[in-house]
């Protein structure tokens, strides 16, 4: 066991760690960082490439045409949008579904939203989808192409121009002798909330919130998903969304086959409107910069841990999905609807000839563009090591307690028994010496004495010590998170009586919290002769903090590397820093410093440059304004989004992020020696 | 008194605890983790197994059933007077454990002292501060009680409803009669609690050491004459075992149970993935293969048993003084080993049992983690505690999220959860080596002395092998 049973060299690293924790918890967070954003450099990540060989993409020749006249479709669609502000072409999409000769369905389903919004109404929903069922196989597997239906109101952009190229793949694949996998038409209502009612529906899962009716028809499992986002003619590039629910993204294969294929046939794919770097330029300075954004704006994506797109939803189901959007400008855009055909075409033929699920190639990766990637076994590392200034800071204030814990053994009265885990039994080997010469044999009498003899553990020493001195802090800690993770149900249940809005409810309860937090070591303080002092064993607490920090970016990092990234630049040198200090400035610099990082602030920044993104009108004033108003809305989406879809954002706030802060908030209020 | 007020305290707040969150849905979540309930503890098969039974099916014709006989008549009993309020007597069963390791602790306290008392002539010069006192050993049974009513391990197993919690308690009584010195009934226990899940048979080594001892305390006994007694002792237990086969024979008018309970323990037919390494090997291998390997595997579980009872019977186990620079420098190395640890050969055999077992499962886990604040004089010289602690804190929050990824989430692999139970594995092999370290170390310094020089006057460090 090498380093676990020789002491000596153990003692050897043990000493180096904590005689030089600072210097090396510094470097440990500068390398990984800058090693991390490093790998969207060229020549530290890699090509892509096709892993799955049963996919062939491009073998087949393209035949897909209209077969229709293409603009009249889109002025009928128009007519039918504005007729009402709210109406979707769902009837005229079913008539043409039919007319084509296409077995089609609609199924409806119901909402009830949580927490009492819309007091508890039940919102209907209705999609509508075809089967065209294989002709060569057991039809025991599927594909979906699904278009979401947008109604003239809605704020995001049309879709029609999807539906005409579903219909267009329709009336063309219906005709196709070849197809070995059944394909599903899906278009669904309410963005992802029919898209989820419909996928629920159709692997039997019943939730409270969400209630589909039973489908009417069904195909086999399904093996992957296409979901197309195209408002109209006139194409200017495409983007390729991937990321989903929770941060989970589809396989690498698939987003290659769409890259790939969209390539083939001239159209240009980017990333969050990001066009890649030229081969000539990727490794000059202005090159790694564009990648290096691609790859920021991917991560900023996968860490709201919300699905980009309907495809997002798929990925629980263990389906492979992923969405292709379409840029339109009226006069610059070169492509037409038949491009978009043809792609499609060919991406189902490649997914037609898969033999078995996805399972090769990559789940987890950052794409710093479309045909280079990072895999996790490249991530990992850099992450690691941000990690790592946790751990080693744990360490050093871990040797620093055992080693207070085995000085009072200079005074013979008190037990090693109660000394911490010993990593140096050296100081109990030297003391003993003087006793040596003068001590004499035990026996049973005196042995008695000694057995019966009356041992003061606790030291004289005021300053506290043991896991009891912590305990106080760590339990309201799990209260404080308990109250966070229950308070929207219990506040939207008070607020309806009140009349008050749900929102404002929820959002000014969170506020309350967040104030009672900030109070709370102020509360804690135990009250000494002269003034309210808080002291505890903050060593104690430091090292099970970082431990407790590192594991849960750690766990996260398996699942959401993004939201782990993010999070671990903010809070590990703050958790490094921290501790109880005499100089005021250190004192307040500290407390300004934890602020910064509190999970509010987190929320506000993040809002703010989710709303720079959106729009850049009415200055930073106006745009901090605004911030302030998106975040109320948006910590309600979330908090809904956990009830639809199982979100897990607000949970591992709740339970993680805020009691990890608390403590470390704490620390920075106790008394310094 | 201040310790009977804390007792009271534990109770009451682990069993606030376990009632609060047996109204949140973490139950349903435990109950479907597979480090919590296989097949062998799984409270859903029990109450399948019961509905068979309740419909005059055998439960043990199928591959559903892994339930004793007599557990499934208490369990069929016990459901039908609780019903829907099932969680009430697990929490009871908890209870239960809970007063029995008080007492058990009080014993073993006793126990500590007394040992120290018989064994004082032998100790060297100058150990007076490693000397067990008085009000250190009082806090025993309160360490014990809280560990087991406060630790994730036991808390999880309760709420997850597995019947390993039986097990479990009679484990806890076959200590506490051994403490007890009450022969009879620890080997019911015993009996009992091999009749349950096989592995605990081991524990009759330990116990049948134990009353030799006890009888023979005073007057030296010859080695032959020992085990000889030894081995009458263990046929109490062995026989007791069999008793309770036969009375589940009669229960069930077959053979058949035989093959599903202990059987289904031996050949590991369910190779469903746990924290055990057994499910990972055995899916990958060639059938014909499959019986050779078996028995190499359950071989290796039941063979520690051997070395462990020769060593810390007669010999001591930590044999190795390596010298930092010099080597053999403790030219005479008194062998002063007496017959006194057996109970903990006992201790250690249970940690050995959750870790190389066909089916674990943090129950296991549950009972040597309980347990391990009987031997709270020797944390100070145990020197992995901050690894050990935090691989056991990795696999904890580890284990569900690469569960989920690998099962739910399609993207990880077999590997990747197999690599936490393996990584679980080794921790607990690094808890249980470190432990021995430390007892041995200890043992050592009360024999030897606190100071050990070299021949050239530095300090000596000494080295387990």
């Amino acid at each position: 066991m090498g380093i676990l049973s020789n002491p000596k060299s153990r003692q050897l690293i043990v000493e180096k760690v904590s005689r030089y924790n600072n210097i090396l918890c510094g470097a440990c967070y500068v390398v990984g960082v800058i090693w991390f954003m490093a790998l969207a450099y060229k020549p530290f990540n890699a090509k892509t490439y096709f892993s799955e060989n049963a996919l062939l993409p491009g073998v087949v020749e393209s035949g897909f045409f209209f077969d229709f006249d293409v603009s009249s479709y889109i002025t009928e669609v128009k007519e039918e949008l504005k007729r009402d502000k709210r109406n979707v072409p769902r009837d005229w999409l079913y008539q043409k579904m039919r007319e084509a000769g296409l077995e089609t369905y609609k199924q409806n389903y119901t909402i009830h939203y949580p927490l009492h919004i819309l007091q508890g109404q039940l919102v209907p929903g209705q999609n509508v989808y075809g089967i065209l069922r294989a002709r060569r196989a057991s039809r025991v597997e599927a594909v979906v192409l699904s278009v979401p239906l947008r109604s003239k109101s809605s704020e995001l952009p049309q879709t029609y121009g999807g539906l005409i190229v579903m219909l267009g793949l329709v009336r063309y694949f219906i005709r196709q002798p070849y197809w070995s996998k059944d394909i599903i038409f899906l278009a669904t209502d309410r963005e992802e909330l029919g898209m989820q009612a419909w996928l629920d529906g159709y692997h039997h899962v019943h939730s409270q919130y969400i209630r589909p009716d039973e489908l009417p028809a069904r195909s086999g499992q399904i093996q992957a998903a296409l979901n197309l986002e195209i408002p109209d003619s006139n194409i200017q590039f495409m983007n390729i969304k991937m990321e989903g629910l929770n941060g989970q993204l589809p396989n690498l294969d698939l987003v290659n086959l769409v890259v790939r294929l969209c390539n083939r046939h001239g159209l240009q794919v980017k990333l969050h409107n990001k066009a890649d770097v030229s081969d000539m330029e990727a490794e000059t300075p202005q090159g790694y910069l564009q990648s290096a954004g691609t790859m920021v704006r991917m991560m900023w994506a996968q860490a709201s841990g919300s699905p980009s797109g309907n495809h997002g939803l798929f990925h629980r189901y263990h389906i492979e999905a992923v969405t292709l959007e379409a840029v339109c400008k009226k006069k610059t855009g070169r492509f037409s609807l038949d491009t978009v055909g043809r792609v499609v075409e060919g991406i189902f033929r490649s997914l037609n000839n898969l033999l078995e699920r996805f399972h090769q190639s990559f789940f987890f990766y950052l794409l710093p563009g479309t045909e280079r990637y990072v895999s996790i076994g490249l991530y990992m590392i850099p992450f690691a090591i941000i990690c790592c200034s946790c751990l080693i800071k744990a360490i050093a204030l871990w040797v620093k307690l055992s080693a207070d814990a085995s000085k009072p053994d200079t005074d013979t009265d008190i037990a090693v028994g109660e000394g911490k885990a010993g990593s140096d039994k050296n100081v109990t080997e030297t003391t003993a010496a003087t006793q040596e010469k003068t001590g004499k044999k035990l026996d049973t009498k005196s042995l008695h004495d000694i057995v019966e003899e009356d041992t003061d553990i606790d030291d004289h020493d005021d300053r506290p010590s043991g896991v009891l001195s912590i305990l106080p802090l760590v339990l309201s800690s799990v209260i404080m998170s308990v109250l966070c993770y229950t308070g929207p149900e219990l506040l939207s249940s008070v607020a309806v009586p009140f009349k008050m809005n749900v929102e404002d409810g929820i959002f000014y309860g969170f506020i309350a919290l967040f104030t009672a937090s900030l109070m709370f070591p102020k509360m804690i303080a135990r009250r000494t002769s002269e003034e309210k002092r808080l002291n505890f064993d903050w060593r104690l607490l430091k090292a099970l903090t970082l431990i407790f920090q590192s594991l849960m970016l750690f766990g996260l990092a398996l699942m959401n590397i993004s939201l782990a990234y993010f999070l671990a630049v903010l809070f590990v040198p703050v958790s490094v820093l921290v501790h109880p200090s005499k100089s005021r400035v250190s004192q307040w610099g500290q407390k300004l410093l934890l602020l910064l990082i509190s999970p509010f602030s987190i929320l506000y920044v993040a809002t703010v440059i989710r709303s720079l993104g959106d729009k850049n009108e009415g200055g930073s004033l106006g745009l901090l304004g605004d911030a302030w108003s998106n975040l109320s809305h948006g910590v309600l989406l979330t908090l809904v989004d956990r009830y639809f879809f199982g979100n897990w954002l607000f949970a591992l706030f709740s339970f993680a992020v805020f009691p990890n802060w608390l403590s470390l908030w704490s620390i920075s209020f106790c008394e310094s020696e | 008194m201040a310790t009977g007020i804390g007792l009271g305290l534990c109770f009451a707040a682990g069993i606030i605890l376990r009632l609060s969150l047996f109204r949140t849905n973490l139950p349903d979540w435990f109950a479907e983790r597979v480090e919590i309930s296989n097949a062998l503890t799984s409270w859903q098969k029990t109450l399948d197994g019961i509905a068979l039974q309740d419909n005059d099916i055998s439960p043990y014709r199928g591959d559903l059933f892994h339930e004793t006989p007599i557990m499934l008549r208490v369990f069929s009993f016990v459901s039908k007077v609780l019903s829907s309020k099932m969680h009430y007597f697990f929490v009871f069963i908890d209870i239960l454990s809970g007063l029995v390791l008080a007492s058990m602790g009080k014993e073993f306290s006793r126990y500590l002292l007394q040992k120290q008392v018989n064994n004082v002539k032998n100790y060297a010069v100058g150990v007076e501060k490693i000397i067990l006192r008085k009000d250190h050993v009082d806090l025993i049974p309160l360490a014990i009680v809280a560990t087991h009513f406060l630790n994730p391990y036991s808390v999880a197993v309760c709420l997850g409803k597995s019947t390993a919690v039986i097990n479990n308690f009679f484990i806890f009584l076959t200590f506490m009669f051994m403490l007890k010195g009450n022969l009879l009934m620890c080997m019911g226990t015993i009996a009992m609690a091999t009749y349950q899940s096989l592995y605990p048979v081991m524990l009759l080594v330990p116990a049948a050491i134990y009353f030799q001892h006890m009888s023979g305390q005073t007057k030296k006994t010859e080695s032959s004459q020992f085990i000889t007694g030894c081995g009458v002792t263990s046929m109490v237990g062995v026989g007791m075992t069999l008793g309770l086969y036969l009375i589940s024979y009669f229960l069930e008018g077959s053979m058949r149970f035989l093959g599903a309970t202990t059987g289904f323990i031996l050949g590991v037919p369910d190779l469903t993935p746990n924290l055990g390494v057994f499910w990972y090997f055995f899916t990958e291998m060639f059938e014909h293969f499959r019986p050779f390997f078996i028995c190499v595997f359950q071989i290796n579980a039941f063979l520690y048993t051997v070395p462990l009872a020769v060593k810390l019977r007669d010999h001591p186990v930590f044999l190795a003084y390596v010298l930092v620079t010099l080597m053999s420098i403790f030219k005479s190395c008194p062998l002063f080993f007496s017959r006194d640890h057996p109970v903990f050969l006992a201790y250690v055999l249970v940690t050995l049992m959750s870790i190389f077992k066909s089916y674990p499962s943090y129950a296991d886990v549950a009972v040597f983690i309980t347990l391990l604040p009987m031997w709270k004089h020797v944390f100070s010289y145990m020197r992995n505690t901050f690894v050990v602690t935090n691989m056991f804190l990795v696999c904890m929050v580890m284990s569900p999220i690469l569960w989920h990824l690998w099962i739910y989430a399609g993207s990880a692999n077999a590997n990747f959860y197999f690599a936490i139970a393996l990584t679980f594995s080794t921790a607990q092999i690094f808890l249980i080596a470190d432990l021995m370290f430390g007892y041995l170390r200890r043992e050592f310094d009360l024999h030897n002395g606190l100071k050990h020089k070299l021949d050239n006057g530095k300090d000596a460090q000494i080295v387990m092998e």
